[in-house]
């Protein structure tokens, strides 16, 4: 049973808000770089970045895969596939708005975090979670956040974007 | 697809989407050689062995830089130093090895089998670096992702393979690789080095070089393996130059898009000229850099199969 949570003129407005914090949060920047973790969070992160660039920022952008980085890489399955991370521009230096679609543990920022750092030492990493579902299990907390939405634990939380999925929503199964 | 194979012993048993998911797999570590930080955390507190019982260079050094880049502790055990010069059993060298807390060992042997002889015997996963004139499947896996790489595809491309396929065992890992891609498999070499049955693979035998030449997309030419050659199947080097060897005189009837390969080390005008070498059509360079991808794939995908 799926339920919807939110639609797409809700993923709409709130990623427009969250644009409207970023700029007013890093207002002396020069460069931004926006880093979306694969897959939901690059396509979240593609779209925060062209409205970033509409208001007129200097904005990069990457997206990190971190398959190679999770805590839990050898607990068996086997081997799926997995995207190339994609890091154009040296963070050294720079602020960076990480961007998770759905934050629960913590454990895949914190792989994304360290994933980030070996390509170079950036000047500050800001969080945003355009969900947070809580249940946080690593001392990890978001810097702009979307929404806040209470979900059972043995519920799956999901953010569906038009690009992979065919519609914007957010949806419980 | 997910992966599920604890080892990797040849590329006859793999399956097109197997073969297919190791290229995608290794496009993704590709990127990692790239960074400032040439490493991911991926295969942290896991143990390579590379267990070579032949001379080899470039694929213990690939597999050594693979699994570092991987964060795996790696020992190199060659057979020199081993006590198989002291008359242990291959078996038991493997064992002893093994025993220190192995999770993957890399093995290249003399003897067509002695990977699938130890993956039967170990509980580490075992990847052949090569086996007698049996396989070589990262030589060949690395060859498939060059091709697919300088080609756009793999699909009807007409693939030559020059010179001693008899003894060649990346001419078997490519042969069925490469078909199971849709890819067409051409050999020429001399009548004592083409094996009679060689059809049965699949392969088509061309007699002369120069038509090879002119139909491939690709020429792969192997090295001529002085150190296999019990016996004299060549009447001589420059002979066999002549006949087989790959020059800028016999490059001008080739297809303006095709590239040149060679698994290493080279004989340089032997079989493969200096000029084509070095030449704008060779990827031989590139065929190294892809081993280290590919084997960072490979190990990366049977360290998983638990």
């Amino acid at each position: 049973m799926t339920k919807s949570r939110k639609d797409a003129a809700w993923v709409k407005a709130t990623l427009e808000r969250l644009a409207q914090e970023i700029l007013a949060a890093t207002a002396n920047e020069s460069a931004l770089v926006v880093v979306g973790i694969r897959t939901r969070g690059s396509v979240l992160a593609e779209r925060l970045a062209a409205s970033l660039q509409t208001a007129g920022r200097e904005i990069a952008i990457g997206h990190v895969d971190v398959t190679l980085y999770r805590d839990d890489i050898n607990n068996g399955g086997g081997r799926k596939a997995i995207g190339a991370s994609d890091m154009p521009y040296n963070p050294e230096g720079k602020t960076i708005i990480l961007v998770d679609d759905v934050l629960s543990t913590g454990r895949t920022v914190r792989a994304a975090i360290t994933e980030i750092m070996d390509f170079g030492r950036p000047a500050r990493i800001l969080l945003l979670a355009f969900i947070d579902r809580g249940g946080r299990e690593l001392p990890i907390q978001p810097d702009f956040t979307g929404e806040t939405l209470k979900v059972a634990v043995d519920k799956k939380l999901q953010l569906r974007v038009k690009e992979i999925d065919g519609e914007d929503a957010v949806e419980e199964e | 697809m997910k992966w599920t194979r604890k080892h990797l012993l040849g590329l006859e048993d793999l399956s097109a989407e197997e073969i297919m998911h190791v290229l995608e797999t290794a496009d993704s570590f590709k990127e990692v050689s790239t960074r400032s930080i040439k490493k991911v955390p991926a295969l942290r507190g896991k143990t390579v062995v590379t267990l070579f019982f032949e001379p080899s260079t470039r694929t213990t050094t690939s597999f050594g830089l693979a699994a570092r880049r991987l964060s795996a502790d790696v020992i190199s055990v060659g057979g020199q130093m081993s006590s198989s010069v002291k008359g242990e059993t291959l078996v038991d060298t493997a064992r002893n090895v093994e025993a220190m807390g192995v999770d993957i060992m890399v093995v290249r042997h003399q003897a067509a089998g002695a990977p699938l002889l130890l993956s039967q015997k170990l509980d580490c996963s075992v990847v052949n670096a090569g086996d007698g004139a049996h396989e070589h499947p990262t030589q060949g896996l690395l060859d498939i992702y060059t091709i697919r790489e300088m080609c756009g595809k793999l699909e009807g491309l007409k693939v030559g393979i020059v010179g001693d396929i008899t003894h060649s065992r990346v001419a078997r890992s490519d042969i069925w690789g490469l078909q199971k891609l849709g890819a067409e498999v051409f050999v020429t070499g001399p009548a004592t080095l083409v094996p009679k049955d060689i059809d049965k693979l699949g392969a088509t035998v061309i007699d002369d070089m120069d038509t090879l030449v002119e139909t491939c997309d690709v020429i792969n030419m192997l090295r001529i393996q002085f150190e296999r050659q019990e016996e004299a199947y060549l009447p001589s080097a420059r002979e066999y130059s002549r006949l087989f060897g790959l020059n800028a005189k016999r490059m001008q009837k080739a297809k303006p898009n095709v590239i040149i390969m060679h698994p290493g080390p080279i004989n340089r005008g032997l079989e493969i000229s200096p000029e084509v070498a070095d030449g704008n059509k060779s990827v031989i360079l590139r065929q190294v850099t892809n081993g280290l991808a590919v084997r960072m794939a490979v190990l990366y995908l049977v360290a998983g199969s638990e």
